[in-house]
């Protein structure tokens, strides 16, 4: 399932592979979320990478969840953060 | 007020019996007395006398109960007690599209719990969820317990959550979001090196030292909490109490090893602030509380903060556990 493109709406969810997710949790790119929830959970997901970077997947498949489960108030933030608009 | 918004108002014990037995499902705050009093029903409430209304503005009443009524489309997917070892899983008993609304008793088991751990838990991020800590006159803190009661089985705790798992028609999702009236101040950065409730000890730039001493050399006015960014959200850790002779500081919220605290700078007139920061809001909350410590400490009794009601609580839950803080849950179209 983390592996196929989600369809939510007008939306596709990338599937895990996609290299963007990583990039996310390792902290290598940055965005300023604009929905509480994502700032409240980046905030746990990259402390937990920081501890434990072995749960890079789990976190990717963790993150990637969220988007399927919220997009429809979390749209800006997937939206913003793959077209690349990285700060 | 749109059709999915709450009707809210404080209501005698009989009228709210009443809509019980019509079949409504309510989200209720009070007095103990009053919701022993209760039918059993789609509901669930917790204990407190202070609450921000539209009829009154700030009020402290032990006589009647805060009503929030859940719109007439929405469902109760599950609804239960959860103890402190069922309380991780509690997410799974969600709906797919809903929200879940959590109550937890002031000084529990759950209620560290929750505040300590609740980011680890699976689930937690699946769906909005809000809530509030259940509490007691403040004068009678520490004489009495606060409770919190699951309407459909009759169960009163005071050591387990309530949690009502709402689900809504597709047509529909549900959003919160907070206003936070404080932001870091520019004095020192202060980590700790443990999570928890209290401490001795902080690092105040890196140097550690203790948190009283701290407080005390700068003159900190503990009425204004610990502020950290989560990423752009002000998240506030209010001071409970100093315990001088052994040297330690008391919250109402966990300071988290890693975060990077500051003081509040001091805010000017709260209800005008918070009408300010409020005016843009373009759905009426369907849900909402504030800190008991803001109706405390801004002398909110007959003051009101724009159109928002809702109790005001011993900690508010936005996800996770907030304090000095207003929690909003709104249900958008679409």
């Amino acid at each position: 399932m983390g592996n196929i493109v989600v369809q939510q709406g007008d939306v596709a969810i990338a599937p895990e592979s996609d290299p963007r997710w990583r990039t996310l949790v390792s902290g290598e790119r940055k965005f300023e979320y604009r929905c509480l929830a994502l700032r409240i959970m980046m905030i746990r997901i990259r402390g937990t990478y920081e501890r434990d970077a072995s749960s890079l997947q789990a976190l990717v498949a963790e993150l990637r969840q969220f988007f399927v489960a919220n997009l429809r108030f979390a749209a800006p933030d997937y939206e913003s953060i793959f077209a690349g608009a990285a700060r | 007020m749109n059709a999915m918004t709450f009707h809210r108002s404080l209501h005698g014990v009989a009228e709210v019996a009443g809509m019980i037995e019509a079949g409504a499902m309510l989200l209720l705050a009070g007095d103990e007395r009053l919701l022993r009093e209760l039918p059993r029903g789609d509901w669930i409430g917790g204990t407190i006398p202070y609450f921000m209304t539209a009829e009154h503005g700030g009020i402290h009443d032990a006589e009647r109960i805060f009503v929030a009524r859940l719109p007439v489309s929405a469902s109760i997917a599950h609804q239960a007690i959860y103890d402190a070892d069922s309380l991780p899983h509690f997410a799974a008993d969600g709906a797919d599209n809903g929200f879940s609304v959590i109550l937890l008793p002031s000084q529990s088991p759950v209620h560290s719990r929750f505040a300590i751990e609740g980011t680890e838990w699976k689930g937690l991020f699946d769906r909005p969820v809000v809530g509030w800590v259940t509490g007691v006159a403040l004068d009678r803190v520490g004489i009495d317990s606060a409770k919190v009661f699951d309407g459909r089985t009759g169960r009163v705790s005071d050591s387990a959550a309530a949690v009502m798992h709402v689900a809504l028609p597709d047509t529909v999702f549900a959003k919160v979001d907070i206003v936070n009236l404080f932001e870091q101040g520019d004095g020192e950065t202060l980590t700790f090196d443990e999570p928890g409730f209290s401490t001795e000890w902080v690092r105040v730039d890196g140097e550690r030292m203790r948190l009283v001493d701290f407080i005390a050399d700068r003159g900190i006015d503990t009425r204004l909490p610990l502020v950290a960014d989560y990423n752009g959200a002000a998240i506030n850790v209010a001071i409970a109490r100093i315990i001088g002779d052994e040297g330690r500081v008391e919250f109402f919220a966990p300071v988290f090893a890693g975060m990077a605290y500051r003081f509040a700078k001091p805010i000017g007139h709260y209800p005008t602030q918070f009408e300010a920061a409020v005016a843009g809001m373009e759905t009426a909350p369907t849900f909402s509380c504030n800190c008991v410590l803001n109706y405390a400490y801004a002398d909110l009794e007959g003051q009101r903060t724009g159109t928002i009601t809702g109790p005001m609580t011993f900690g508010e839950i936005a996800y996770v556990l907030l304090t000095q803080t207003m929690v909003h849950l709104t249900i958008e179209q679409g």
